[in-house]
């Protein structure tokens, strides 16, 4: 029988159906065939069953068979969901002006959506590329001055990194990057030369630290000598026009004490670093003094990575951060060491450079956004539903139920969602490059490639499903014979909702515009305020790079032949100009006599002697240097904030006392007039001037407005034969102060969008709504006209209800607005005081608006012929 | 689907596929073929003519419980879907219509 061992199917047939036959199908056919065999066994005998087995199967190599991609393929030709589209085609067409705005409030918001969420995408990816960026991490300071809270740092110095490599088991690798230097980088054999910023000196682990990759596979491991350098393949293409140079020369000259650009070979080229990471450069070099890199605690301005072993724990570093503190770190007793994770450098920076909040602000303006277009497509659909009443009365009666009615405005409100989302789609790949651009942002778009989308999409789905959902059972409540009658049941009468949606919706537009003065006011005061110096036709040029022990002499002679010139009225140099952060910061001053107790903190600049000339800077008490005393590089000018940390009552009292920075002994001359180095978020601090010519002099120029143009490049070609080989680079200094705003106006933009978006969109609903009261009133209006009533008290009649409506709904959030413009004011050392109309005028505005947007409505209805009012059913 | 053609062979499928209802698979519709017709057949047309049907909406599938003179292995089992059943019957009143015009001299089965 069929259970008889030689009955089985022959293996080797069956593994060559098992070959050819498409899975999904095998299962059906080889059973068939199986069945067939055991029946021609019986037939026939086993062996003819083989053979007839082999044939049959045999048989199946055809197409047909073999191309299969489905097993099972169900056509079902959905007539319902057919007429349903034709019917939201229908719908569409006979309400032009409706279906249009519904699907463009829409549109924006999710468009909104989009851009936000890739702005959000590309923020959140920050230095990730590196395999183990999740043991990565940056050492931050934080630092005590006295014994109080200072800052938290990521600037540590140099012989940290070389302690916590010796001595810990927990770390794996640690790689230290001094700051930023720039370089004249030249090929000679291809005759480029440029100027190089993106340099950093660092220690060879950086590679296997930060993740990078070397174009040829090996990550070298230390530098050769102090003349080899990685650099990017950037670098490399710009020079050699190849990718991998390993081996090659490079010129560099840098600003070492050596005016002659000297060669360096190219130990190892990697693949340039992405646009997302903190850190960003295109060419490591040893540091020059190995040493002292390894062994120095004052080598400052260093970050210091550690990459921690698989298991460990950043925790488990603290005891030895704590020891070495108390070796390294003298007095300052409570200076601590924490581990930040790279990845969350860019959003939550220890030091509090973190964009995180702005991320979540921007977020929260999105979901804003696209709320409000959700609260309109519910106002809009259920506000129509005066048109739809008799049509649903209909297809009750013909015998529609109530979940057919339902389905129909669920898929009506689906197809407007798939429609808005379609155009939104294309809007944000119109606009993202642009605003990409805006925000110095790569304009790839990487949203598709992300798994979070899925949620965003799972998001917006559910969203669609809400907002479809209630019009959809509201429209579907008629009862038909009322419906039919022009009746409206009790439940199609609750007004209720839709009126706390535009409510919100005009609260929040509300908010948003004060949010957009408050931005504008702060950002305006910050920048007509007096800064107390004069920043206007100044041009800053940059000092020259190649140096050497000669270059300090040039400069006479540069600023003697500048002001022969028609349009200079005064060249002076000094360490940092206003509109940045002066880095010459000591915490080690003390007045009187050196170590002398309290240690004051102050920010230092050194200045030439014409620098208070230049800037329009007074002396409240005392002299300016001068120039031919030679004791006066032993002499210091205090601000008028320096004078008050020092506690002098006035300013002639400061005059003659002597101040110590470190070990070094000032006498103090003069005090000068405060002004505001830095932008108006920051209040003024103390500032010590000291005189001399310091090591990395920027030069400022005075011009007398004239033709500047030729004026500069009159000054350029001076510089070209006072400082050859170095390049001529130049801002204007008022330009470059204004800069510091540049965040919050790039900020103040982007609410302003939002908010107008968020009026228009609120406007909208606001038309659907008073589109359903005039409707609901018509007759009401007709009878009123011929009884006297004029067009304005009609328009009256219908504007109060919505104006009232708008009027709460934009002053109970008045408190909580008020609130939050004086938390987001606190930020600024100098800031406006909120007046009464940051909060009247967006609120008067929202309402004049509101009232346009109804009257396009009330007119029409209030002037109607009341025959046709009359008439209306 | 007014103009859905369907062959002799695709025909005979799908009626058998009606005929046996709860039991119409590859190898039984096989089977009955070459019992009931006496014509031989094989496997692969009958599956192939099969996702044919099912491919024009006239038939539609779900596996069955799995048996053991298959190995184990589970069935499709085919049932006609009404468009099929409407083919079926238009097809029948065609075919009595042109056979009305048959002059009747002799009647050979009905």
């Amino acid at each position: 029988m069929a259970n008889m061992p030689n009955s089985a199917p022959p293996r080797l047939v069956l593994r060559f159906l098992q070959f050819v036959c498409p899975p999904q199908l095998l299962e059906e056919i080889e059973g068939d065939l199986v069945q067939r065999f055991a029946k021609d066994v019986t037939l026939l005998g086993a062996r003819r069953a083989r053979l007839r087995f082999a044939w049959n199967v045999i048989r199946y190599v055809r197409p047909s068979i073999l191309f299969r991609r489905h097993a099972s393929t169900v056509r079902r030709r959905n007539l319902m969901l057919a007429n349903t589209i034709k019917l939201t085609g229908r719908q569409w067409i006979r309400n032009k002006t409706f279906s249009t705005v519904n699907v463009l409030g829409l549109t924006l918001g999710l468009a909104v959506c989009l851009l936000v969420a890739q702005f959000v995408l590309f923020e959140k990816s920050f230095d990730r590329y590196s395999p183990h960026a999740d043991r990565t991490y940056r050492v931050n300071l934080y630092n005590t001055e006295n014994g109080v809270f200072d800052k938290i740092s990521p600037a540590t110095v140099s012989g940290l990194g070389y302690e916590l490599r010796n001595q810990l088991a927990a770390v794996e690798d640690v790689a230290r990057v001094g700051s930023k230097t720039g370089g004249v980088v030249a090929n000679p054999l291809k005759g480029r030369e440029d100027l190089e910023n993106q340099i950093v000196y660092a220690d060879a682990s950086v590679a296997h630290v930060l993740g990078l990759t070397f174009v040829n596979g090996q990550s070298p491991k230390t530098f050769a000598d102090t003349h080899s350098i990685f650099i990017s393949t950037a670098l490399a293409e710009k020079y050699f026009d190849r990718r991998d140079v390993t081996g090659e020369m490079l010129a560099i000259g840098f600003n070492n004490g050596s005016a002659l650009p000297e060669d360096y070979h190219v130990a190892g080229v990697f693949e340039d670093m992405p646009p997302n990471t903190h850190l960003r450069f295109d060419m490591i070099l040893p540091p020059p003094n190995e040493q002292a890199w390894n062994e120095n605690w004052s080598w400052g301005d260093v970050s210091t990575y550690v990459l921690l072993q698989p298991e460990a724990n950043a925790t488990a570093l603290a005891p030895a951060f704590a020891e070495m503190v108390k070796q390294h770190h003298h007095s300052n007793t409570g200076d601590r060491y924490l581990l930040e994770p790279i990845a969350s450098i860019r959003l939550q920076a220890l030091d509090g450079s973190g964009r995180g909040g702005l991320i979540n602000f921007f977020m929260v303006l999105a979901a804003i956004v696209l709320l409000l277009a959700w609260f309109n497509f519910v106002n809009l659909s259920t506000a129509r539903f005066f048109e739809r009443l008799k049509e649903v009365g209909v297809r009750k009666l013909i015998g529609a139920g109530r979940f057919q009615l339902m389905m129909q405005f669920l898929v009506e409100a689906f197809i407007f969602n798939l429609v808005s989302g379609g155009l939104a789609l294309m809007l944000f790949v119109l606009c993202w490059p642009s605003l990409a651009a805006y925000f110095g942002q790569p304009a790839t778009i990487t949203l598709w490639q992300d798994g979070n989308i899925l949620y965003g999409v799972g998001f917006v789905l559910v969203g669609t499903l809400c907002t479809g959902f209630y019009p959809a059972l509201f429209l579907s409540s008629f009862t038909p014979l009322l419906s039919l009658q022009g009746k409206i049941g009790s439940f199609a009468d609750r007004t209720v909702l839709r009126k706390v949606l535009v409510a919100v919706q005009l609260s929040v537009s509300v908010a948003l515009l004060t949010g957009v003065m408050a931005v504008r006011q702060q950002v305006d005061f910050m920048r007509s305020q007096n800064l107390g110096i004069a920043l206007d036709q100044t041009l800053i040029v940059e000092s020259p790079l190649l140096t050497d022990n000669t270059t300090a002499n040039h400069y006479e002679p540069f600023r003697q032949a500048l002001l022969k010139m028609p349009g200079v009225e005064h060249v002076t140099y000094a360490s940092s100009f206003a509109g940045e952060e002066i880095d010459w910061h000591r915490t080690d001053i003390t007045l009187g006599a050196a170590d002398a107790g309290y240690r004051y903190g102050s920010r230092i600049v050194g200045i030439g002697t014409e620098f208070l000339e230049a800037f329009d800077l007074p002396l409240l008490a005392g002299r300016n240097f001068d120039a031919t005393n030679p004791r006066d590089t032993k002499t210091m000018l205090i601000s008028e904030a320096a004078l008050k940390m020092f506690g002098f009552e006035t300013p002639a009292q400061a005059l003659g006392q002597n101040v110590f920075v470190g070990s070094r002994q000032f006498e103090v001359i003069g005090v000068v007039r405060n002004y505001h180095f830095r932008a108006l978020q920051t209040a003024i601090q103390p500032l010590l001037y000291i005189q001399g010519y310091p090591r990395n002099p920027r030069y400022a120029i005075k011009l007398s407005g004239g033709n500047m143009q030729a004026t500069v490049a009159a000054i350029g070609s001076v510089w070209k034969t006072t400082y050859a080989g170095n390049v001529f680079k130049y801002y204007f200094l008022d330009d470059f102060f204004d800069r510091q705003y540049a965040a919050d106006q790039q900020v103040g933009t982007l609410v302003t969008a939002l908010s107008l978006l968020a009026a228009f969109i609120s406007c909208i609903g606001l038309f659907g709504l008073t589109l359903y009261a005039v409707h609901r009133r018509t007759k009401e209006i007709g009878i009123r006209k011929v009884m006297g009533a004029t067009v304005s008290q009609v328009m009256m009649l219908l504007s109060r209800e919505f104006m009232m409506l708008a009027g709460v709904g934009m002053i109970l959030p008045l408190p909580f607005l008020y609130y939050a413009v004086n938390q987001w004011l606190t930020r600024y050392a100098y800031r406006i005081t909120p007046g009464p109309v940051l909060f009247i005028l967006p609120l008067a505005a929202i309402l004049l608006l509101a009232f346009i947007t109804m009257s396009f409505q009330t007119v029409v209805a209030a002037r109607r012929n009341p025959v046709d009012s009359m008439k209306h059913e | 689907m007014a103009k859905e053609y369907l062959g002799e062979f695709e025909e005979l499928i799908l009626t058998l596929v009606a005929g046996l209802q709860d039991d119409a698979y590859g190898a039984a519709i096989a089977e009955e073929i070459e019992t009931r017709l006496k014509r031989d057949v094989n496997l692969s047309a009958v599956h192939v003519t099969l996702y044919r049907l099912e491919d024009k909406g006239l038939i539609k599938s779900v596996m069955g419980g799995e048996t053991k003179e298959r190995g184990g292995r589970r069935k499709r089992i085919y049932t006609v879907t009404s468009a099929g059943m409407a083919l079926l019957r238009a097809m029948k009143e065609m075919r009595l219509d042109l056979w009305k015009m048959v002059p009747q001299l002799k009647m050979i089965g009905g």
